[in-house]
C-alpha cells in the first residue's frame, strides 16, 4: 500500500530524502498545473510551486496534520502567494510580458484555449480556484472544498458564477471560433 | 454550439495542453539539495562525543527547570538558555547550528553578552520546532 503524504512528511521530518522525493513525484506535477492556471504564467508558476515544497521542507514549517492535508498546505500555500503576487507592484516589464505571451502563446496553440487561459487569470481568486479545481484539475465537489478549505456548497455557487462569468467574456470570441 | 458548450470545449482543449505540463528538473534538483542542506548534521571546531554530551546535559538542565528570566545562572558548558523558551521535551531532537547574530537580537531574547562589536558569532541550539533553546557566543578566535 501506498504511503500517504502525512506519513511521507513525518519521514521526511525525520531527514528522509527519498520520502521528501515521494511527496515532490507525487505532487508537483498537479501543483504546477493549478499554480500556472492560478498565475497565467509559467515563471511564477514555477516560483509558487517552488516556495511551496520549500515552505513544507522547513523545521519551522507551519503545515500541521491536525489543521489538514499536506496538499491542502500546498495548495494553500501557492493560493496565498497568488494573492500577495497581485497585491504587489507588477514587477514584470512590457518585454517580460511580451515574452511569457509568446511561450503561452506557443504553447496554447488553439485559440479559444488561449482567449479561456487569460480569461480564468482574470477572475477573482475565489472563483479562479473552482474553475481550476473543479474543470482544469477535474476535482471533485468534495476535494476541491477540502483544498480551498470552505464548504461544498460555496464550491459550486462560485464554480457555476465562474462559468457564467467566462461564457459572457468569451462569448464573442468562442463564437467566432465556432464559425471557422 | 452554444457559449456553453462552447466553453466546455474550450476547457477541454485546455485540459489536454495543461496536462502535459510539469515543473522543470532544475525545480526538483534544486528543492532536493535544498532538502539535504537542512538535514546535513552540523560541522563543529569540538569532537562529536563533546557535543552530544554538551546537548544532552544541557537537554537535561532545560527541561528540568522552570523556565524563567535569569539567563546568566544557566550557564552550561558555555551555552545560555534562552529565558521563556519551550523546556525540551524527552527525546526531542536537538540541532546546533552556528551562525551571526546581532548582539540586539540576543538582548531582545533576553541574553546580554558583552561585546565590542554589533554582530557576534554563535551556536545556537535549535528545538524540533526550529526554535532556539539556548545560545552559545563564541569568542573572536583573532583576538
Amino acid at each position: 500500500m501506498e504511503p500517504s503524504d502525512e506519513d511521507l512528511y513525518d519521514r521526511m521530518r525525520r531527514g528522509d530524502r527519498r520520502a521528501f522525493e515521494q511527496i515532490y513525484e507525487r505532487r508537483a506535477p498537479g501543483l504546477f498545473r493549478y499554480a500556472w492556471h492560478m498565475t497565467g504564467s509559467r515563471s511564477l508558476a514555477e516560483e509558487t510551486t517552488q516556495e511551496a515544497f520549500l515552505g513544507l521542507m522547513q523545521p519551522n514549517s507551519r503545515f500541521n496534520a491536525e489543521r489538514g492535508s499536506v496538499q491542502a498546505y500546498l495548495y494553500g500555500t501557492v493560493r496565498n502567494l497568488v494573492r500577495e503576487s497581485r497585491r504587489e507592484p507588477h514587477s514584470e516589464t512590457e518585454s517580460d510580458l511580451a515574452v511569457e505571451h509568446n511561450i503561452v502563446g506557443r504553447l496554447i496553440a488553439d485559440e479559444a484555449a488561449l482567449a479561456l487561459h487569460a480569461a480564468i487569470h482574470g477572475l477573482p481568486v475565489a472563483y479562479r480556484d473552482a474553475v481550476v479545481l473543479c474543470d482544469l484539475e477535474e476535482r471533485s465537489y468534495q476535494e476541491a472544498a477540502q483544498l480551498i478549505g470552505c464548504p461544498m456548497g460555496t464550491v459550486r455557487s462560485r464554480l457555476h458564477r465562474a462559468r457564467a462569468v467566462l461564457a459572457s467574456k468569451l462569448k464573442p470570441r468562442l463564437a467566432a471560433v465556432a464559425r471557422r | 454550439m452554444d457559449s456553453e458548450q462552447s466553453l466546455a470545449a474550450a476547457m477541454e482543449s485546455l485540459r489536454a495542453i495543461a496536462s502535459g505540463q510539469r515543473p522543470p528538473e532544475r525545480e526538483r534538483q534544486r528543492l532536493v539539495a535544498e532538502f539535504a542542506r537542512l538535514h546535513r548534521r552540523p560541522a563543529f571546531a569540538w569532537s562529536g562525543w563533546a557535543a552530544a554530551a554538551a546537548i544532552v546535559a544541557l537537554a537535561a538542565g532545560l527541561a528540568l527547570r522552570a523556565p524563567r528570566p535569569s539567563a546568566a545562572a544557566d550557564d552550561m558548558d558555555g551555552f545560555v538558555a534562552v529565558p521563556y523558551a519551550a523546556p525540551v521535551a524527552p527525546g526531542e531532537f536537538l540541532r546546533v547550528i552556528r551562525t551571526e547574530l546581532y548582539v540586539s537580537a540576543l538582548d531582545r531574547m533576553g541574553i546580554t553578552v558583552p561585546a565590542a562589536s554589533t554582530q557576534v558569532s554563535a551556536e545556537v541550539v535549535l528545538g524540533q520546532d526550529g526554535l532556539p533553546r539556548a545560545v552559545r557566543v563564541i569568542e573572536d578566535e583573532s583576538n
